[in-house]
């Protein structure tokens, strides 16, 4: 079986077919990262294709300077993060005629919606809500989202805990 | 604190279990498809633009000297339409004819030269009584 390096380079050549498996290796996860972000699977989907559809643009200029998956979950997050943003936009904006408060998560208690979790995450400085997206959509360890991310593993922490008391008190609040 | 931080990281859900990757990937080669039918639409009508563009710049067919097309050595056929080669009196004109002017100078909006016309004639008529 070939190594994440070994199809990208054959994909460079011109082989379609690596690309594909690099899809089938990397989808689920994919998904499931976005799901956790969206809680709704069509959604998650949709900015699945967009990755992959990123990747298949960017991926003819990859110098092998680091992991293949440290490269895509640069690029999940980046995703993730304008979703984030334009959802805000959107908030804000009512652009949803008919606001979707989202299922309630038996699994949180029943204390708040995973649309009202993320909707507050949008809310957030930019360098904890990618520490948060980490964190709990991928439950990601510091040391991983510092590689990701470029910050120290200190800083990713700091960021983290800061979230959590902003995130607390609006979520408590609401 | 540390129990809102719990119950943030077991918000963590398993993704879905049954997506279908053919599927998946079916849709994602469309769209690659369908962005570089775009791309290629967009490359063709840009170089129709410029195309166009550097055409009516350098006026390309148009005639390099245009005063060939009005020049013209024979010039007198020109000077001949003018007034004064007409050789011959105004009472030689039939009636008609100077009512026609009149008409004309009167549509014209000039109403004095009409009037002055007309009199004219008038006198030249007496005249020749």
């Amino acid at each position: 079986m070939q190594n994440d390096h070994e199809l990208i380079k054959a994909y460079q050549n011109g082989d379609r077919s690596a690309y594909d498996q690099i899809v089938r290796r990397y989808l689920s996860s994919t998904i499931g990262f976005f799901y956790n972000i969206t809680g709704n699977k069509m959604s998650a989907e949709d900015l699945a294709q967009d990755v992959f559809f990123k990747l298949y643009r960017h991926l003819k200029n990859f110098r092998f300077g680091s992991a293949f998956s440290t490269y895509l979950y640069r690029v999940n997050l980046n995703t993730a993060n304008s979703w984030l943003k334009r959802n805000k936009w959107k908030n804000i904006l009512h652009l949803d005629q008919t606001p979707d408060k989202g299922e309630r998560d038996t699994e949180l208690e029943q204390e708040w919606t995973r649309k009202e979790l993320w909707d507050a995450v949008a809310k957030l400085p930019n360098k904890q809500r990618i520490v948060v997206i980490m964190r709990i959509a991928k439950e990601m360890p510091y040391k991983e989202i510092s590689e990701v991310t470029g910050m120290t593993e200190g800083t990713s922490k700091v960021n983290f805990h800061h979230a959590v008391r902003t995130l607390k008190e609006w979520l408590n609040n609401d | 604190m540390i129990d809102f931080e719990k119950k943030l990281m077991n918000s963590y859900l398993d993704g879905p279990k049954e997506t279908n990757a053919d599927d998946f990937l079916a849709k994602l080669h469309n769209r690659v498809s369908e962005s570089k039918d775009n791309r290629r639409t967009v490359i063709t009508s840009l170089c129709m633009l410029i195309m166009v563009s550097l055409m009516t710049i350098t006026q390309f067919g148009a005639p390099g000297i245009p005063t060939d097309y009005f020049y013209d050595e024979d010039i007198e056929t020109f000077f001949e339409t003018d007034f004064w080669t007409i050789n011959s009196d105004s009472l030689d004109h039939d009636i008609s004819y100077t009512y026609d002017i009149a008409y004309f100078l009167l549509q014209e909006g000039y109403i004095w030269d009409t009037v002055e016309l007309l009199d004219e004639l008038e006198l030249e008529e007496e005249i020749a009584l």
